[in-house]
């Protein structure tokens, strides 16, 4: 996975901008958004959100 | 138990602990042996993350707690997904740039010697505690309802903890938690499908789901804000992302298995895995405490659950009057009963008027069945004010020891001793690291070889292990037990948290304002622990708050001066 060779030891370096959430890839282009960490972390807090809801619902459909 | 639970349970623990010392072997170095020569893919480390804080309490108090008081304890995590994403951007990429073995080592670096002893004695009172508990936990389950021997059940555990951990070190200790786990999903799943097959034949389970949510069990949001309220969303996500942020970015049982990543990219998707299973995991087991909470109502459960205060009572001078209230206990539950089966049949019907009708008798009955209860509760304290009325950590073993067939209870009681295992192991293997790496080497045996830091670490491992079964010797009346280690875990967690806030986002501030800072902040929770009745999660929020104001305004002062 790209992600994991460009982020080895020195994460600053797959970051040249300072945003540890961006990496780039070996061209420098920055990649797709579903290739950065910015995905990951838009899915982990997306998927919060969706089972709060989802509970909120779901305690209101069974009461 | 049976001959066959017994080999099930006996062939699941020699698997674990010949499997962790295989696993293990071999090294040398003590990089090898506190963080696994910083091997491990993403999996092994979201893992043994989520394997280090499920313990055998998770699973034996959860189901209970849903059982008792609903889903709502599912709120308390969902500040840890946010924790998982701020520990990924921040924490991480720092830890493994310094290359440190411990999260303390980062503070010496940052700010001076005593605050780093300082964050290191904090993580070692605090986590050699909640260690004990760990263990306790399950012997003193084990023991009320089969009868084992506390004392012995607690140093068999700690023992084969020991073995493995010793031998494999930190290796050993991530890979034994993935047959753990293999253990503790079989069990779960396979006493979760005979709770279904175990209702009345003309329930099913959406039937078993609409009575869950009709009597309250489902209740998992709670949108009201109160200090004082344990579970509600806020307290879920501002004090739970606190404890999260402290727990997973400066607790070393924690920061050692993400530290022993292959790789900054294998470090973090293993801390971001555990954001995106922990809440549907616990979720599962809430979810089958409120399934038992059902079958419950179409079988009689013990007017107590908890074995030994009843045999107490059958032998105390209330013996008679406990006796007639279990009778009223049976009569009650035929009544209820039949008032369940009403509301389910109403249910199907979809009548507005008849399923409100039927869920308000169902209600009354509940609270007769609750009254009986309550004076048996004020009996037991009557006869013994020390009897532990809380009985909700033995709600679910009664279930798979009275109702499960031979082989499963093996099964079971090898994931109540697997999960136990996983997260001790993990927790006297980041006491040996802190121990070695922030005192040993740091302050008294500064340039020994790596082959006496690797016998040192063995040392402490062993000497930490006992230490914690002393502790879980000493370990009683705590009311419910994944509560109390949660509590014990906010006392300090805040203030330690506060350490490293500052450290990592406030460069101005120094060592002595952040030291003296972090004192006075645990003076202050402590203090308010005991005068106070404010729930234990906002501890974390007011402590980490407090070290970063107060280590403001002393840098500030200092400045002044």
């Amino acid at each position: 996975m790209a992600i994991t060779r460009n982020e080895q030891e020195n994460p600053e370096a797959s970051s040249p901008r300072g945003s540890p959430g961006v990496p780039t890839d070996p061209s420098g282009e920055t990649p797709p958004f579903f290739r950065t960490w910015r995905a990951w972390y838009t899915l982990v807090l997306a998927q919060l959100l969706l089972t709060i809801a989802g509970l909120y619902f779901f305690t209101r459909f069974f009461e | 138990m049976s001959s066959l639970d017994w080999i099930v349970l006996v062939a699941s623990l020699v698997f674990i602990v010949l499997y962790g010392v295989w696993k293990g072997r071999g090294s040398q170095n003590i990089e090898g042996y506190l963080l696994a020569n910083k091997t491990l893919p993403w999996h092994s480390v979201g893992l043994s993350i989520m394997a280090t804080q499920a313990s055998a309490i998770t699973f034996l108090s959860a189901p209970g707690q849903a059982y008792a008081d609903g889903m709502r304890f599912v709120q308390f995590y969902f500040g840890l997904p946010v924790a998982m994403v701020v520990l990924s951007i921040t924490a991480v990429p720092i830890y493994r740039r310094l290359q440190v073995y411990t999260a303390y080592e980062y503070l010496e670096g940052r700010f001076d010697l005593k605050t780093r002893a300082l964050a290191a004695a904090l993580f070692l009172v605090q986590r050699g505690l909640a260690t004990g508990l760990t263990i306790y936990a399950p012997s003193l389950i084990l023991s009320s309802i089969l009868g084992w021997n506390i004392y012995l059940t607690n140093a068999v555990i700690g023992a084969l903890v020991i073995v493995y951990t010793v031998a494999g070190g930190s290796k050993g200790v991530s890979y034994t938690q993935l047959g753990q786990a293999a253990i503790i999903l079989t069990g779960m799943f396979a006493a979760f499908g005979m709770m279904v097959h175990l209702l009345p034949a003309d329930i099913s389970l959406l039937d078993a789901v609409r009575v869950a949510g009709k009597t309250g069990k489902l209740n998992a949001i709670d949108f009201s804000f109160d200090w004082n309220n344990r579970y509600n969303l806020w307290s879920g996500l501002i004090g739970g992302f606190f404890l999260a942020m402290s727990y997973f970015g400066t607790d070393q049982s924690q920061v050692g298995r993400y530290l022993a990543g292959a790789s900054v990219a294998q470090s973090r998707l293993g801390l971001l895995m555990n954001g995106i299973v922990k809440i549907p995991m616990q979720l599962s087991i809430l979810f089958i405490g409120s399934v038992l909470f059902v079958f419950y109502q179409f079988a009689v459960p013990p007017l107590f659950f908890n074995r030994v205060e009843t045999e107490k009572m059958y032998e105390s001078p209330y013996a008679a009057t406990y006796q007639d209230l279990e009778a009223q206990h049976r009569q009650a539950f035929r009544q209820k009963e039949r008032d369940v089966r009403g509301l389910v049949g109403a249910l199907r019907t979809d009548d507005a008027a008849g399923i409100r009708e039927a869920g308000r008798r169902v209600a009354q009955s509940q609270e007769k069945a609750g009254q009986i209860r309550q004076r048996a509760l004020d009996l037991m304290k009557q006869n013994d004010d020390d009897a532990n009325t809380n009985d909700s950590n033995y709600v679910f073993l009664s279930f798979v020891t009275r109702y499960l067939p031979a082989g499963l209870v093996g099964l079971l009681i090898a994931v109540v001793f697997a999960a136990s295992m996983g997260s001790t192991a993990s927790a006297i293997n980041s006491l040996a690291s802190t121990t070695v790496v922030d005192i040993y080497k740091r302050s008294i045996r500064p340039a020994a070889s790596e082959r006496h830091y690797v016998v040192a670490s063995k040392v402490f491992t062993v000497g930490w292990g006992v230490y914690c079964v002393v502790v879980a010797q000493y370990a009683n009346r705590l009311g419910n037990l994944l509560e109390t280690v949660n509590e014990l875990g906010s006392l300090f967690y805040g203030a330690i948290l506060g350490i490293f806030v500052v450290a990592f986002y406030f460069k101005s501030i120094r060592g002595s304002s952040t030291f003296y800072a972090a004192l006075v902040t645990e003076a202050v929770v402590l203090g308010c622990y005991f005068t106070t009745g404010i729930a234990f999660l906002w501890y974390n929020v007011i402590g980490c708050l407090l070290v970063v104001v107060l280590a403001w305004a002393f840098s500030v002062r200092r400045l002044a001066l």
